[in-house]
Order: C-alpha cells, then structure tokens, then sequence
C-alpha cells in the first residue's frame, strides 16, 4: 500500500491518527485532501472562514506527518468532493482511502465509483 | 497572531533569484535569515528545513513553493520570499516550478502562529492576481504592499 489518500473535511483525530499510522507502518505516501464546494456555499465570509481552516487542518496534518517522517502531500481543491476523490484515486494511483463515515460526502457513490480500492470508514 | 505583511522582511526579499535547483534556493533563502541574525545554529536550522524537503513536496503547484521549518535554531517566526524569472523545480504536484518562493522559519514554541502563517500564505497564494501582481512587482516595497492589499 504505497499511496494512501486522507479525506481530511469532517476528519476527526482517531480518523487521521489511522491514516499516519498506517502511511508509517506501509512506508506510504500519504495524500491529504481538504475540498471546498464552492458551489454550495454562498456566503463569502463563510467560504473564506473555511479556507482558513482547512489550511490550518492541512498543516496540521503535516506537521504530525514530518514528525512520524511519513511522506505526505497537501491538496485544497474547490469542486465536488465526490468528484475530486475519483479523480485523485486515479491520478496519483491510490491504494487505499481512509474517511469519516460522517464525512458529508455520497458514501455509496464514492464506494461504487472505487471497487478496486480499499475505504477505510473511521 | 501577526499578519503575513508584518512578518515578512522586506530585507529578505530577493526578487532576481538566479540559482536553478531547489537546494540552492533554500540555501539563498536561509542565508539571508542567517545575516539578518534571525538563525542561532544554521545547521541545525538547514537539516530541519532539507530532511522536510526530502519527505515532501513544498512547492503547493500555481507557481508557488513555501518552504518551512519550526526549529530552536530560530529566533523569531519570519519569512524571507525570493521570485525566479526562470522557475525552480519543487517537485509541484502540478508539475510547474515554482517562481514565487515564500520560506518560512519559526521557533520550536511557536506551533500554532507558524501554522497560522502557512494557512494565511497558502491560502493568499491561491488568488489570480496577487500571483500576477507579485510576479510584476518592482521592488521590495511593491511585495509588501501587494501582501497588505490583498490579506484580509
């Protein structure tokens, strides 16, 4: 498992602490993906809010990473969550996708857009 | 928390970068914190800012890199931005190399400003035309005040 990607929206700590541990014991490449659905949100002071915050979870997430000297690469896109994950499961070649089953995302959709990988709900 | 303008030093900014490779660049970069006496041991400050270089990609695609490190060889959260006419290849996820280089250095104390201060820049950098205006800036005092008009 050499490319593990996080969805880091609605993360929670035991859901990212799965995902850098699992990079550490595979030795993978951890992806971090925070979205922002512009589409949907249409109050600029609460897109911007978000943006901030989903910098700062980014960085966090970095910075746990260069601790446990994982790999691991930051993505912010805008667009539709489910959309962006397919995209980035077949671009960078992931393996496995590790999410909160909270995630405010279409779980079926992402499950059956990704059959041959491996989601983590945690 | 300060604002990027406020911690950015206009003497570290180094608008005609010549170096070609991304290691020379973050030594120009570094040197130049180093003469402003904002780094106490600059090895212990080049190992930090090199071993996250090897671990991941700071260049964060659109042009831009930002790299960093939070260290006890730091003073102070500073940051120190060079721009190359040519590009230097920060192994961007997007493939571009970089032109507008943002480094930032902070003390090991100071995790949550220098997470601050990456967000906020990240986040600057994402918009169109501060790219533009700081890739056309003339001088020192241009960047600032492209960085104070735009960061809300």
């Amino acid at each position: 498992m050499k490319r593990i990607l996080l969805y880091l929206n609605e993360a929670q700590e035991e859901t990212i602490a799965l995902a850098l541990s699992l990079a550490k014991t595979f030795s993978s490449r951890l992806y971090v993906l925070f979205s922002l659905d512009s589409d949907e949100i249409k109050d600029e002071n609460l897109k911007d809010k978000l943006e901030d915050e989903g910098w700062q979870k980014l960085y966090d997430v970095e910075e746990k990473a260069f601790k446990e000297e994982i790999k691991v690469s930051l993505l912010f896109f805008e667009g539709k969550p489910e959309k962006l994950i397919e995209e980035l499961m077949k671009s960078y070649e992931i393996e496995a996708l590790i999410l909160n089953p909270l995630a405010n995302l279409n779980l079926l959709e992402i499950i059956n857009k990704n059959k041959e990988k491996i989601i983590i709900l945690r | 928390m300060k604002k990027i303008s406020e911690i950015l030093l206009k003497e570290g900014i180094i608008l005609d970068l010549k170096e070609k490779e991304k290691i020379e660049v973050i030594k120009k970069l570094g040197e130049r914190l180093i003469s402003l006496g904002y780094i106490t041991n600059s090895d212990e400050f080049f190992g930090e800012i090199l071993k996250r270089e090897n671990l991941e990609s700071t260049g964060i695609g659109m042009g831009i890199a930002i790299p960093h490190a939070r260290s006890n060889a730091v003073k102070d959260l500073v940051i120190v931005f060079g721009r190359s006419q040519e590009g230097v290849d920060f192994s961007s996820l997007d493939g571009k190399p970089a032109h507008l280089i943002f480094l930032i250095a902070g003390p090991e104390d100071k995790k949550s400003e220098y997470l601050f201060a990456l967000a906020k820049l990240s986040k600057l950098l994402r918009k169109d035309e501060v790219r533009i205006e700081l890739n056309k800036a003339k001088n020192e005092e241009e960047v600032i005040a492209i960085i104070k008009k735009y960061e809300v």
